[in-house]
């Protein structure tokens, strides 16, 4: 890159909100899917959206790819640098800029870290809904960009719902405002539309996300099963009588080895097959029938004890269990290649069951640990990034599992999204005229395509292999 | 042979059913074609592109006088043929059908599945699921579920060049794609026809509760309001009407919707009577009933008048209620009034005296008004006199002109621009 051109943007930014280093920019070459890396030309760090808009206009006039980023912690390489572009991350933006208890909404800067919100709203009896299993470091900037989930999406639904309003940057650096909440969009629902759209849009700079107030009651079980195929019977069971917890999380054998050898030992029993986690939510009698029908169900699948948190600090226990369960893999093997596909909930034993056998036959190791209330599976896969053969391994079965879901009447993806990882697959799911008019929306967006490039839509639908070269 | 004969000849031997219908109720007729498939649906707009003709889809046309005054139209596309079951699967709470089912059939089909359909809108035999999601119509149930966008899992599109575009798919998560879904849902037909929709469902009740009341104020109803909204109860709906004339001193109904488990519903019912004191009520078919005509009595967005819809922050309906009815007070204009607090969504049918051009005024002036309290209103089935420099969907706002960018990209042709959306989309 000219230099005239990265004196500008530090001269916009600061010394804070640009790194050049080399040593530094390794820091930014990959997001949480290792397995594909490219160092950026530089990383951006603007403090504001004004800062943000200033310098998308140099790299708008120097015809320079941008690719967003929050914590970095996305799984399918929405993050992944592209060759020539820089890093535009939103990790100084992190100012909480109003919460409004009585309409119960926050409107904060898009590198707000996603716990961080639910902690400042707490005292207030309010938290922040979407709660995915990074969200200790993950940004709600990132969250809005990938559509992320969580266990709480069971009852509470994925942060598309909870997004109220975006202030968002353009490829021009042009500031569109949406951030005035209202219940019915005016015109098209430009909100919606770039909730889920992987960084392709522009940059959210800031959030209106929606406050859900704190339920009466929670409690949570664990159900222990001496078979996987029955914790995902019980699931399927309970979807089909209709009941409606909060989350219902399956953690297999593997899964729970790795967490109890690690400090988020939750006091899962090793000798279970599975262990299937419930909670839930709201008055309190609604929530004490709910649990004896959960309660029932389970058992009557075979689980051979049915435990209940006595206290917040169990329950608490019970999740960070959960949710630290894909860094205590890190036990089993150096990296971790963490699948996410949905599947239909009445099929869940049979597709859980196919990614075991597929990981069988690729000699690999694979430890189940997904949303099971969702039908969005996570099997992930322990491997060593330095042994090129069982690299290939891994990539081939993350490829036959998409195609067994898909083939059942699942989909790529339940919270990750699509990225590269996924880029290739999405003619399993969507035809040619599908995928063009997904185009179409994104050339109203970015007409040039420099807004994270060559990602998400196959290369052969909209010529994006050209159109992510063009702007270097 | 006319030009409307022609083109009605024309259609007919390319889908059999052709009848006239208003794009509005005070717009001059043209041929509704009504497509038997999918397929014929393709070749009425590849038809339509050929010739360079202008379309507007729709179900059965019950929201068609939401929108402006259409510049020129050449027919209108029913989907209303368009009702098969594409897949029911109850066990795991999905439903994907053909854009013209009615919401009526749609809600017994989910009834028997052990699923409560939402949106729960009114005058439901009235209205297709296509039609609803294109106008993104939810019911007094979005306080309990969210509104309608948030429960379509998956489209089917017709663009105007005939293509089959579809987005989403049947799984109740999923993030494969951009969410072309929120941008088509809640459009008017200004983008693509909706052929199919796929839907989360909900569990049936098992036990219903109506409640209602009467208080002397709108601060005593909203007072009522905001002790059940904070309340660990998850009322179903929650609404507030204003009595013309007062009743025994009761100038404001308050209604309330609850459902579940018997035991919990009976549970919700204890916490709610300490704060309402003093109500009726009724449960079971009865109160499913009763749910069903204040639906229909509370819910305008059909009628002969003109309607306002206001929208707000729930902290501001009270100063923007009053600011309403203080303005439509000094015309002496005569009306009915619903509140739904806890959606802070404000329901006005005019119901008259009102001349087009005192109406507009009426808009611009509380528009004025409302901008200090952050508030948006929209005007529906307004006579067109009264629209002539008025966009009857609020004050034209940012990201209007990525709006027409993203109608020209969907609608290269222009077959669905007829300029009766917001902005003139």
């Amino acid at each position: 890159m000219r230099a005239e051109v990265v004196h500008e943007l530090r001269e916009i930014l600061g010394r804070a909100g640009l790194i050049s280093e080399p040593g530094r920019l390794l820091t930014y070459e990959c997001d949480g899917l290792a397995l594909l890396h490219e160092r950026p030309e530089l990383v951006l760090l603007p403090r504001t959206t004004d800062e943000c808009a200033r310098a998308l206009r140099v790299l708008h006039r120097e015809k320079i790819a941008v690719v967003g980023r929050g914590a970095g912690t996305g799984l399918s390489g929405g993050a992944t640098p592209v060759k020539g572009g820089v890093v535009l991350g939103t990790a100084r933006m992190r100012d909480v800029l109003e919460i409004n208890a009585v309409d119960r909404y926050a409107r904060v800067q898009a590198g707000l870290v996603n716990v961080d919100l639910t902690l400042a709203v707490e005292e207030l009896g309010l938290f922040y809904a979407p709660d995915p299993s990074s969200q200790h470091a993950c940004t709600l900037g990132g969250n809005a960009a990938e559509n992320s989930g969580g266990p709480h999406c069971f009852k509470h639904g994925s942060t598309t719902r909870h997004v109220l309003g975006l202030v968002i940057v353009r490829d021009d650096g042009s500031v569109l405002d949406l951030s005035r909440p209202a219940v019915d969009p005016v015109g098209y629902d430009l909100v919606g539309l770039f909730v889920g759209s992987e960084g392709m849009f522009g940059i959210a700079t800031e959030i209106t996300v929606k406050l859900t107030p704190t339920p009466a009651v929670t409690e949570t079980l664990l159900a222990i099963f001496t078979d996987l195929d029955a914790a995902c019977d019980s699931v399927s069971d309970a979807i089909a009588a209709r009941l409606e917890p909060s989350a219902l999380e399956i953690l297999d054998k593997l899964t729970i080895e790795a967490v109890e050898a690690s400090v988020f030992a939750a006091g899962y029993p090793k000798q279970a097959e599975a262990v299937l986690l419930i909670e839930v939510e709201g008055a309190e009698a609604e929530v004490e029938m709910t649990l004896a029908e959960l309660s029932r169900i389970v058992k009557q699948r075979g689980a051979i004890d049915v435990r209940r948190a006595r206290s917040a600090a169990e329950r608490k226990k019970l999740w960070a269990g959960r949710k630290g369960a894909f860094g205590a893999m890190g036990r089993i093997a150096p990296d971790l290649y963490v699948a996410d596909v949905v599947v239909p909930r009445t099929k869940l034993r049979e597709l859980v069951a196919a990614t075991t056998r597929i990981a069988r036959e690729k000699r690999l190791k694979l430890a189940n640990v997904f949303h099971a209330g969702d039908g969005n599976l996570h099997p992930n896969i322990s491997y060593d990034r330095r042994d090129a053969d069982e690299v290939a391994r891994v990539l081939r079965a993350g490829e036959e599992i998409m195609r067994v879901v898909v083939a059942a009447g699942g989909s790529l993806s339940g919270e990750h999204g699509i990225g590269i990882e996924k880029q290739a697959a999405m003619s399993l799911v969507f035809g040619d005229d599908d995928l063009r008019a997904m185009c179409r929306v994104r050339d109203a967006w970015d007409p040039e395509h420099r807004m994270n490039p060559g990602k998400l839509i196959p290369v052969h639908v909209c010529r994006e292999m050209r159109n992510a070269e063009r702007p270097r | 042979m006319s030009t409307y004969d022609s083109l009605s000849a024309r259609l007919e031997r390319l889908a059999g059913e052709v009848r006239p219908l208003r794009p509005r109720h005070d717009v001059e007729p043209v041929p509704s074609v009504a497509p038997r498939d999918v397929e014929q649906t393709r070749e009425l707009l590849r038809f339509a592109a050929r010739e360079r003709l202008r379309v507007i889809p729709c179900g059965l046309g019950s929201k068609l006088s939401w929108c402006g005054i259409p510049g020129h139209v050449d027919f209108m596309l029913s989907t209303r043929r368009l009702t098969r079951v594409v897949s029911h699967v109850p066990d795991d709470g999905t439903l994907t059908i053909e854009a013209g089912a009615t919401m009526a059939d749609l809600k017994e089909r989910c009834r028997a599945g052990g699923h409560f359909l939402t949106p729960d809108v009114a005058r439901a035999a009235t209205k297709t699921i296509g039609g609803v999601v294109a106008a993104g119509e939810s019911g007094l149930d979005q306080l309990r579920f969210g509104p309608v966008r948030h429960h379509v899992l998956g489209l089917a599109v017709v663009l105007s060049d005939g293509s089959l575009a579809r987005t989403g798919g049947r799984l109740v998560k999923n993030v494969t794609g951009f969410d072309l879904q929120r941008l088509y849902c809640g459009s008017h037909g200004t983008l693509c026809t909706i052929v199919e929709v796929s839907l989360r469902l909900f569990p049936e009740p098992e036990h219903e509760l109506w409640l209602s009341t009467g208080v002397a104020t709108l601060q005593d109803a909203l007072g009522l309001a905001a002790a059940t909204l904070n309340s660990p109860a998850r009322v179903v709906s929650l609404s507030i009407a204003e009595m013309v004339p007062p009743k025994q001193g009761q100038a404001w109904a308050v209604f309330a919707r609850l459902f579940g488990r018997r035991a919990a519903v009976d549970a919700e019912h204890a916490l709610l009577a300490r704060s309402w004191p003093v109500h009726a009520s009724c449960e079971g078919a009865r109160a499913r009933e009763a749910a069903e005509q204040m639906s229909d009595a509370l819910t305008f967005s059909s009628s002969p008048h003109p309607t306002l819809h206001v929208s707000c922050r729930p902290s501001r309906a009270m100063g923007v209620t009053e600011l309403v009815r203080g303005a439509l007070e000094r015309l002496g204009i005569e009306r009915r009034l619903a509140l739904q607090p806890g959606l802070a969504e404000l329901d006005v049918e005019l119901r008259g005296p009102l001349e087009p051009q005192a109406l507009a005024g009426l808009v611009r002036e509380l528009r004025v008004a409302l901008r200090e309290q952050a508030a948006q209103l929209a005007l529906r089935n307004a006579p067109r006199a009264a629209l002539l420099d008025i966009d009857p969907f609020g004050e034209r706002g940012p990201g209007l002109e990525l709006m027409r960018a993203l109608q020209r990209q969907l609608d290269a042709a222009g077959v669905y621009s007829t300029g009766r959306f917001h902005g003139g989309l």
